[in-house]
Parts: C-alpha cells; structure tokens; sequence
C-alpha cells in the first residue's frame, strides 16, 4: 500500500532588534545593481553519452550496461512495453494490481520471505504503472548486485497471484479506490479524465466505479492470464549502471533471464477518440465539506510523436510552468491573489494525450479563476502580448543551467537513451539533439507554435467543491453547468 | 533464512536454492559489520557578528545552492499569532526597500536559476540554485532582503489570501492532515507543539503587518542565521563576499521563550469524524530533542515495528490478520524536545479496536520479548545503504550537516550517531524505545468516518 504511505508522508510533510548601523552593501543596492550582477548567459551544456553495451538475449530482452565506479552501488531503470493501454472497460485497474502483486510474492518465496530477501539484502525494487509501459526501478550496493538480479527475475519471471496474499490484496485495493470518492484531487482526476478519454483504457483507469466492479470480481487466474500477455522478455528493456565487471554482469544476466520464453499473444492497443460533446462543457462535482475548489480545465492534445514538442514545450513553461514568473502565477497569485498555485500541463501518450490547467483557489472564486485562465491564453492566441525574447531566454537560460544536473548521473543518461531507443525512435544522442533544438528557439515561433495549439473556446472543464458556493456565479453568468452528486458523500 | 513454500522440485530449482541460501549466509555475515562514514569535505568559518557559513564544495556541475537558514520556526510563535513564521516567510518574496515586488524571483530566473523556501517547526529557509557564477547575486539579494524587507499592507493582506488558500488546501481539504491537526492540537495543548506550521486560521486572518515586522526584526539577524553553500565553488570566494554582504550587519539578542512541555500523567484519546470511509489511527509520544543519540536508537526501532516491508505490525497485522492496511511511523526531531507519530490505517472502521488492541500486543510483545539479531542487521544495512546512496548529491549531505549546526552547533552529529549505532546493542535499544514509548505518554488518535446512519465498508 505504497499509495497510503505516499499520502500520509506528503500530508505530514506540508507542516530584535533591527540593526541600527545601515550595512556598508545596502548603499549600493538598487534594482540596477542587482540587475549588473545577473548577467549571465549560461553555456549550452554537454551530456556525455556513456560508452554502454547493448546485449540482447535469444527472447528478445535488452540490457543496456555501463560501468560506473564512482561509488559501491548498482542500478536498474527500466520498461516493460505495455500496462494501462492493454485493459478494457472489464478489467480497469488490472495493470496496478498485477504489479503490486508482482513484488510480493513469487513461485519461489512467499510473502514474508520475498520481504526478507529483499530487507536482508538491502535491495530495492519498484514497479511503477503508466499509460503505456510499466516502469522498473531497483538499486543495491555493489556487494548485493547477485541478489538484485536474482530478485529483479522473481518479480519478472515467477510472481505468484494465488495465494492468501492475492485475496488481502484485493480487499486493500477495494478499500483505496473507495476512500477516492472522499478526495478532492481524485475525484477531480476522475471526472476530468474519464470524460476526455471516454471509451478508452486511458479513461477506465480514472472511473473508479470500473474499477471497483472489476475489483469485485477479480480471481488469481485473471491476473495471471493478463500478466502471461503484457510481461515477456521481448517487451522488456532494461539499463543497468554502476559498480561491476561487465562479462561478470553479462553472465548472471544470462543465467537469469535466457531461459524465459514469450508467449504468443500479443495485445490490442487503439488511438483514443475525441468526443465533442465534452467541448465547452462544465461539470461540479458537489463536494460538501471541501473549504477550496479543485478545478481543471482542458483538452484532447497529441500523441507522443507529436513533432513541435520542444517549442511547445519551452511555450508551455512561459505560460505555465508553475514558477512564480509564469504568466498564470503571475496573473492568477501575484496580481489578483486566487490562487495559491497554478500550473498547465502536457501529458503524453502513445494513443493520445491530454493539455489542461489546474487550480486550487476560493469557491466562491471559482468562474474568476476560469475567466482568468482564458483571458491569459486568448492573449496568446490572438498575440495581443506575446511571448517576449526575454521570456524565452529565462526558460532557455534554465535549462542550460538546469539540465547537467538532470543527467549528473550516468543512469539517468543511460535510462533515457533507453526510452528514446525503444519507443520513440529517437537516437542515443537524443538529450544532445534536444538542447540544441531549444537553444534554436525564437520566440516568434515559439509563440506561433502555441497560439496555434491554445483552444480556450473549446475548454472542458471539472470542479470539485461545495455546489452551494460554486453554481451561483455560474447562474449569475447565465452558463450552463452539469452537478455531480457524489453518491458516497451525499 | 528459513525456507517454506517450495513448489519445484528440480534439479534445476535446487541449485538454485543452495545458491540464493549461500547468498543469504554471506549477507547476514557481512552485514554484521560497523557502519562507516564517508564524511563530505567541507569548510565552516564565522563572521564577527555571529553569523555562520558552510560551503561544501563539489565541482561535477557548474551549479550551486545557497540556503540560508534562520533560526526560527513555529514553536518560537506566541499564542493568536500562530503562522506567523511561515506567513513572514511569503513576504520575504514581496520586495525590499530596494528592490520592487516579484523582482527576485525575475532576477533568478533571468540567470537561469530557482529559488523558493520552507517553514518547518524550528527553523525557515530559503534556497537558491543558480549557475556558480551567480554567488554574488544571491548573496546580495538574501544580504538585502536579510535587512531591508518591505512592509506594505495591502500586498500583505492580498498573500494573507493566498495562504489561506493554502491552509484550505493543505490542511482542510486533506483527511489525513486535518485529522492530525486536532489531534496532535489535543495531545500537546497549551505547547509549542499544539499548532502546525501554517497556524490556525483565525490567527492567519489577524496578524497584523506590524507583528509581522517586529516579528522579522527579532528573528531575522545575521547571528540567529547560517549559509549553506553547496557546489561549484571554493570557501575563499565566500568568505570575501560574506564579509562584504553581511559583515557590518549588527548582532541582534534573541530572546527565546521556554521550552517546556507540560507533563503528562496519563494516556490520552482524541477521536475525529470526518467525510472518510477509512479510519485512521495515530499514536503520538513524546522524544527528546534531536541532539540525544538515543534518537537514533528509536528510528531503528520504528523500521522494526512499522516501516520495513517486514516490520512487526506489517507482517503481524497487514498480512497474517489482514486488520489493517498499512503502517509506518516518523520522528519529528527538532532542537527542543519534539514527538513522533506511529500510525496504522484499520480496514475498515469496524476493525479499529481490534488493530489498537493487536498494535498494543505487538508493542508489549516487542517490550517483553526484544528484537532479533536479523532485524536489527537489515536495519543497519539499510542505514548504510541509504549513507553511501546519500553521497550521490552533495546537498543532501550539506542540509543533514546544516541542520545540526544551526539546532546545535555540532555539524558534526551524525558521526556521533553512527558511533552511537555501532556500540548499540538489541538491550539498550528495547530499554530506550520502552522509555519513550510507553502508554502513559502517549496520546491515540482516531480519525473515523463520520456516522450517517449507514454500515461503512
């Protein structure tokens, strides 16, 4: 239940005398002194691609490795080329709970031994479940590297879905996704995301009552069967870096992972379909007892292989990265005060994306808040104040200054050489290649780019809070608004 | 290892047992081994008028931070002006007497640099990373804003706004967050532990611009202060620009109230209804201030009894009896005497009395009968795993070693830890944990689903 811990940890994680003497500096301070001292234009960084080995076995699994002896430690990232994408309306979720089961129990250890092995040993193995492909995350010291491996092919090859530890973790998994209809930003994700993606595994993932239909009548053997088709070595690629000695590492490799064989059956992926319908439309969810109003307002957008990613990208950050200077920080909390935070997002997928802006500001301010947001994108999208060279270069600028940091360690290189290798045809100098598209970046074009792709007049739009608060000002304004009663709070 | 559960039979498969058992053998054996140290390199020096810096150099990227750490937090609030430190820390991004609003964090992101900043119990700071020319900017503008901030009272009351927001949204509209507020609120009434960092509304909604002010002149002196300045850079350079940017700034006499919390006779319950459907059940205890070693001892013991995958309330109370979802514990340790939360989610409201008498077994069970020489191994192993993964970002290192400097001038701490850890044995660390764990000081809390009259699932 890493999910319960990740709540609880970030929830409890968000808890005279004036000088007489005027310090010798403060004469000088001034905004063009300070202005003097901030000028900087950062060298375009370098990433150095590691000199890795690609070995790919007889079943088609791929290791990328790279040695790196700077401390005693291994470390795996990985994919497993499937996850979300594969379910259907009748087995949401399955993909999530095939992966927590994955890393408690095997053919070989139950469940109180699985953990042993791993607390024992130090070792640390992650599973983590996105639209497309399952990510795998593990590490060790460089004296466990043996177990690490051998763990890491338990999980992959032998888990175990019967047992007493499949039932306890449905019953869990029951209780999380009901304790969903009580949260703000889940019932935001759900009612936000299951309307864009409507008829498609990316929106049964999000309609928690699917899930809970599937939950209620899941066994072992539907599990096994949906792991038998999304998890075989040929859908699997993995980078491995850190302290070891190649052919040493190239035969445990084998040892493990050779004999594994594919199944035949390969699964069903489709593109996700717009529907118009949800095109200027505006859903509240009634939640009661919330003192703020969740509210996300957005669109269908492209798939990954989207081609004008960069600019938009570099787009995006100016209008709404989230930091203080972004446009919407700088309209919505620092000029107008509505809200503590604001930030528009891009997210990515092989068989559709999404673009939306999320907020969390005063019900009662809830249609300023969206008024706002539009007025900042048709500001862009008519060029009535379009994006400045200086607004392009900060981004530029931090980037440069931002990005050997990113890719400090050879690991996260080497993971996204995998990525770009595997499923986005990219090449081994993708990061190289990409800082030097956005050092290229003008700011008419980038402009250009985004006013092309901001639709503020097809913006659908989800709120979740107390109705009594929101619906007046929308009533006020004549515009027409669907409520959602949550039907576990009311 | 004892093994169960064999399903192959195969030449193959024993093989491979004999291997993984081997494995096994050698990892218990070779992690019986003292814990070791790799200690940063790193220069410390003070100005004359009592303010401290650290600058720990490391030269694989042409970055820095620089944090600056003042030594005030929410214990240090009076009551009705609770929030104060964090609502101080928001203005600190309003502009000085020199510089307009919303141009610092221009400036910053002009270099291609990020800032921000935290407010936690005993201590606030503010952070900057930014290229490792740009030591001179930051400097200058934390030495500005260090004397100069502007108090101007409708830009204060427009952020009252937004932190309220935030309070809304942190801390009311989230299950978990609310519920702990009234109870830890319960557990250390009439305490500098009874608020949360962002304050009680009532008192966010009265503080005054000239309590913020004389708030800030109290607090915000070069001697209650300490730079951290981690990267791409040598000491000499700091050293030069400190005394420049802060050197004729005056020490100021910070008067502290005391710290005392009240004592408690007996255990203590709170129970919270809120709109969930899964209860919550916290266990709040009291721990001495984070300079005692014996802080150390408990960590270990709370991975024993609720964080590992195979803690004693994981294996006993999630998988054997399946009462309860989860559980886990964290220490708060601060410069005075503090608390720390043990928490175990029940499956289901029906079940919480059963998992608090089960938890209570554990616990008396763990008392009585100690803890084995494998569980105190993995989590020494674990320890020093996470000490050499910790040596992969220097900041990370620079904030552990900062934090004991500014609490307790002994930046050096951990190496008294890591000695402390290794001369401990499985007896001192049960009479430890049995000293501050036990009933009488501790408060239950319950977060439980509100009643409407309805069975819950």
């Amino acid at each position: 239940m890493k999910k319960f811990k990740k709540i609880i940890f970030y929830s409890l994680i968000m808890i005279l005398v004036l000088s007489s003497n005027l310090a010798a500096g403060t004469d000088q301070f001034s905004p063009d002194f300070f202005r003097e001292l901030a000028e900087v234009v950062n060298e375009k960084p370098e990433i150095e691609v590691p000199d890795y080995q690609l070995m790919e076995l007889e079943n088609g699994m791929r290791f990328y490795l790279v040695e790196d002896k700077s401390l005693p430690i291994v470390e795996v990232r990985g994919y497993i080329n499937g996850g979300k994408i594969n379910e259907s309306s009748n087995n949401a979720g399955i993909t999530s709970l095939m992966t927590e089961l994955m890393l408690k129990a095997s053919k070989n250890y139950s469940e109180s031994e699985f953990s042993l092995f791993k607390e024992i040993n130090a070792l640390s193995l992650n599973l983590g479940v996105g639209s497309d492909r399952i990510s795998i995350s593990g590490n060790s010291l460089n004296t466990e590297t043996e177990e690490l491996l051998s763990l890491l092919a338990e999980v992959l090859i032998r888990p175990e879905f019967a047992g007493s530890h499949f039932a306890r973790t449905v019953a869990e998994y029951q209780q999380l996704y009901r304790q969903q209809f009580y949260n703000d930003s889940a019932l935001l994700n759900m009612h936000f995301f299951k309307n864009l993606y409507g008829e498609h595994p990316y929106g049964y993932n999000y309609n928690y009552n699917l899930i809970l239909e599937f939950l209620n009548q899941v066994d072992s053997k539907m599990v096994e069967d949906f792991y038998s088709k999304i998890v075989q070595p040929e859908r699997i690629s993995i980078a491995i870096s850190g302290d070891f000695e190649m052919e040493a590492l190239k035969t445990r490799l084998k040892r493990n992972f050779a004999s594994w064989e594919n199944a035949s059956e390969k699964p069903a992926e489709s593109y996700v379909s717009v529907n118009p319908k949800i095109h200027q439309k505006i859903i509240v969810v009634d939640k009661a007892d919330a003192t703020q109003a969740n509210m996300r307002l957005g669109y269908n957008f492209y798939t990954s292989s989207y081609p004008k990613r960069i600019p938009f990208l570099m787009a995006n950050r100016i209008f709404g990265s989230g930091g203080f200077n972004s446009r919407l920080m700088e309209n919505l909390r620092s000029e107008k005060g509505y809200v503590y935070g604001t930030n528009a997002q891009v997210s990515y997928n092989d068989y559709g994306g999404a673009y939306f802006i999320n907020l969390s500001l005063d019900p009662e301010k809830a249609l300023a808040g969206m008024e706002a947001v539009k007025e900042e994108m048709l500001k862009l999208k008519t060029a009535k104040d379009p994006f400045q060279e200086k607004e392009l270069f900060e981004n530029i600028n931090l980037y440069n200054a931002v990005f050997p940091k990113a890719y400090q360690h050879q690991i996260d290189v080497l993971e996204e050489i995998v990525y770009q290798l595997e499923f986005e045809n990219g090449s081994k100098n993708y990061l190289n290649n990409f800082i030097k598209q956005y050092n290229g970046l003008e700011a008419a074009e980038v402009q250009q780019i985004f006013a092309e792709e901001l639709y503020p007049e097809i913006l659908f739009t989800v709120i979740v809070g107390p109705k009594e608060k929101i619906l007046p000002q929308f009533k006020e304004a004549g515009l027409e608004v669907e409520v959602i009663e949550n039907p576990v709070l009311n | 290892m004892k093994k169960i559960g064999i399903t192959k039979k195969s030449k193959l498969f024993l093989i491979f047992m004999c291997f993984l058992s081997l494995i096994l053998f050698y990892s218990l054996q070779t992690a019986a081994e003292d814990i070791v140290l790799q200690e940063p390199a790193y220069q410390q020096f003070e100005l004359n008028n009592g303010m401290q810096f650290m600058v720990f150099p490391d030269h694989s990227i042409p970055l820095i931070r620089y944090s600056i750490y003042y030594n005030v937090g929410s214990i240090d609030e009076q009551n009705n002006q609770t929030g104060i430190s964090h609502f101080l820390e928001h203005l600190m991004f309003l502009g000085t007497e020199n510089l307009p609003e919303g141009e610092i964090d221009d400036l910053i992101s002009s270099v291609g640099g990020q800032l921000n900043a935290a407010t936690s119990f005993d201590y606030t700071y503010y952070y900057h990373e930014v290229p490792a020319s740009m030591l001179e900017l930051v400097m200058a503008l934390e030495s500005d804003r260090m004397q100069n901030l502007k108090f101007n009272d409708a830009e204060i009351n427009r952020e009252r706004e937004v932190i309220k927001q935030e309070r809304r949204m942190r801390t009311e509209n989230n299950i978990f967050s609310r519920g702990f507020e009234e109870i830890k609120a319960h557990a250390f009434k009439d305490s500098y532990l009874e608020h949360n960092v962002i304050g009680w509304m009532e008192d966010i909604n009265s503080i005054s611009p000239q309590q913020l002010q004389n708030y800030y002149q109290r607090y915000y002196s070069p001697n209650n202060s300490l730079v951290v300045v981690s990267g791409d850079l040598e000491a000499e350079m700091v050293k030069k620009l400190a005394e420049e940017y802060y050197g004729s700034y005056q020490a100021a006499e910070i008067d502290r109230k005391e710290f005392k919390l009240p004592a408690q006779l007996a255990e203590k319950t709170k129970k919270v209804e809120l709109n969930t459907n899964i209860p919550y059940a916290l266990q709040l205890y009291r721990i001495p201030a984070a300079d005692q070693l014996e802080i150390t001892a408990l960590e270990i013991f709370l991975d024993i009894l609720a964080n590992s995958q195979s803690s004693r309330l994981k294996q006993k109370l999630q998988q054997e009896a399946g009462i309860i979802l989860d559980s886990g514990a964290f220490l708060y340790p601060l410069r005075t005497d503090s608390f720390a939360l043990i928490y175990f989610i029940p499956s289901n409201q029906n079940l919480v009395e059963q998992a608090q008498q089960a938890f209570d077994r554990e616990l008396e069970k763990i008392f009585t009968e100690g803890i084995t020489a494998q569980e105190f191994e993995m989590v020494k192993k674990q320890y020093q795993k996470s000490l050499i993964f910790s040596q992969k970002d220097i900041n990370s290192a620079a904030s552990t070693y900062a934090l004991n400097e500014l609490r307790f001038n002994q930046a050096d701490l951990i190496e008294a830890k890591i000695e402390y850890i290794n001369n401990l044995g499985r007896e001192e660390l049960i009479r430890t944990a049995k000293k501050y764990f036990s009933p009488d000081q501790r408060t239950k809390g319950y977060i439980l689903p509100e009643n409407k009259g309805g069975a819950q699932q």
